[in-house]
């Protein structure tokens, strides 16, 4: 029984940093980008956890603190507080009193149970929030490596990722070859490419070009000659879905965001000289 | 499961590639506007393409 009850008084002094570090896990899947969780066994996983869990106590008894202090000091002179309102002695020396084989009344350790319940709920609301998102932006706390230097940061600073996929060739040694926008990436657990699903894909075939037997000593300079022919590129209607035992590379190659509003409103403004040199126009504008 | 971009970037992207002839030209698009600096203009050259010209100081 004791040892049911360190358990679950350990586990409730971790939550804040426990929940923290599931709200990481939740925003790595939201990005599309999932591999798996971060264990709790692992060092950067218990210094995650940890620390979270100590700061956010540390926070809360001081709050405490600060609240019984001004609690006090007012009794006197506004008379509301005259009245006692219940919490009068820091719920955390309550736990800790508790924690030595004293007693600690009812009231004393659901008011400590609450302060963990809302320091576990402040922890979920900072890591999700884009505050969280522009202090810790640059650090990889969902450990997803490549994919977070490559693609999610570059999203977050106004880039869009666009891929070159080549898959793996036929004997004969030609190949289909995608590029398209990414939509989501998987990986495993080791960081390796699962899949790859892109949209508004650009398809062609390609073929590596086959290197003459009498040309096995080839100097650099006649190598450079060699080329990857490819076919006409030809749109794909949909969504392209990957899996990694098609793919032979990945080419990843982020436009910015404003070189696209820039091609498309050039776009607008031709259609709208267009529509304004039309007699249709010019005839209804007079009329 | 969640997305990386938002469907609306991503026709954004593929109307952009689609107008400018293909991804390799809005690559190179993309490394012309870096090169050519802040205040690059998007011009059309006499041949129909697309391209980032370094914008002239004005005179003083």
């Amino acid at each position: 029984m004791n040892f049911t009850l360190a358990l679950l008084g350990g586990l409730t002094l971790i939550l804040p940093g426990l929940v923290a570090l599931m709200a990481v896990h939740l925003q790595s899947g939201r990005h599309g980008a999932r591999r798996i969780d971060l264990p709790i066994t692992s060092t950067l996983g218990l210094v995650v956890v940890l620390s979270v869990s100590m700061l956010a106590h540390l926070l809360g008894w001081a709050l405490f603190e600060l609240g019984i202090g001004v609690a006090r000091e007012l009794q006197g002179r506004w008379p509301p507080l005259s009245r006692s309102w219940g919490v009068t002695t820091n719920p955390y020396e309550a736990a800790v009193q508790l924690a030595e084989g004293g007693k600690a009344g009812l009231g004393e350790i659901v008011g400590f149970l609450a302060t963990v319940a809302a320091e576990a709920g402040l922890a979920v609301a900072i890591v999700m929030s884009r505050g969280f998102v522009l202090v810790a932006g640059g650090a990889d706390l969902g450990n997803q490596g490549w994919l977070f230097q490559k693609i999610i940061l570059p999203i977050r600073h106004g880039l869009q990722p666009v891929a070159y996929v080549l898959t793996v060739a036929q004997s004969d040694g030609t190949g289909l070859g995608y590029r398209g926008v990414i939509v989501e990436a998987r990986q495993n657990a080791d960081g390796e490419l699962k899949g790859l699903t892109l949209n508004g894909v650009e398809t062609y075939t390609y073929r590596v070009p086959a290197r003459q037997p009498d040309n096995a000593d080839a100097a650099e300079d006649d190598l450079a000659d060699l080329r990857l022919s490819t076919s006409r590129r030809r749109p794909l209607a949909g969504v392209l879905v990957l899996e990694s035992s098609q793919i032979r590379n990945v080419l990843i190659v982020t436009i910015p965001d404003d070189v696209v509003s820039e091609i498309l409103r050039l776009e607008d403004t031709a259609t709208l000289a267009q529509s304004i040199s039309s007699p249709l126009i010019i005839e209804s504008a007079d009329g | 499961m969640a997305v990386l971009t938002s469907t609306q970037d991503q026709i954004r992207v593929a109307a952009a590639a689609r107008k400018v002839g293909g991804y390799e030209e809005l690559a190179r698009l993309s490394r012309e506007k870096i090169s050519a600096g802040r205040d690059a203009v998007l011009t059309s050259a006499d041949d129909g393409r697309l391209t980032y010209l370094r914008a002239k100081p004005e005179a003083a």
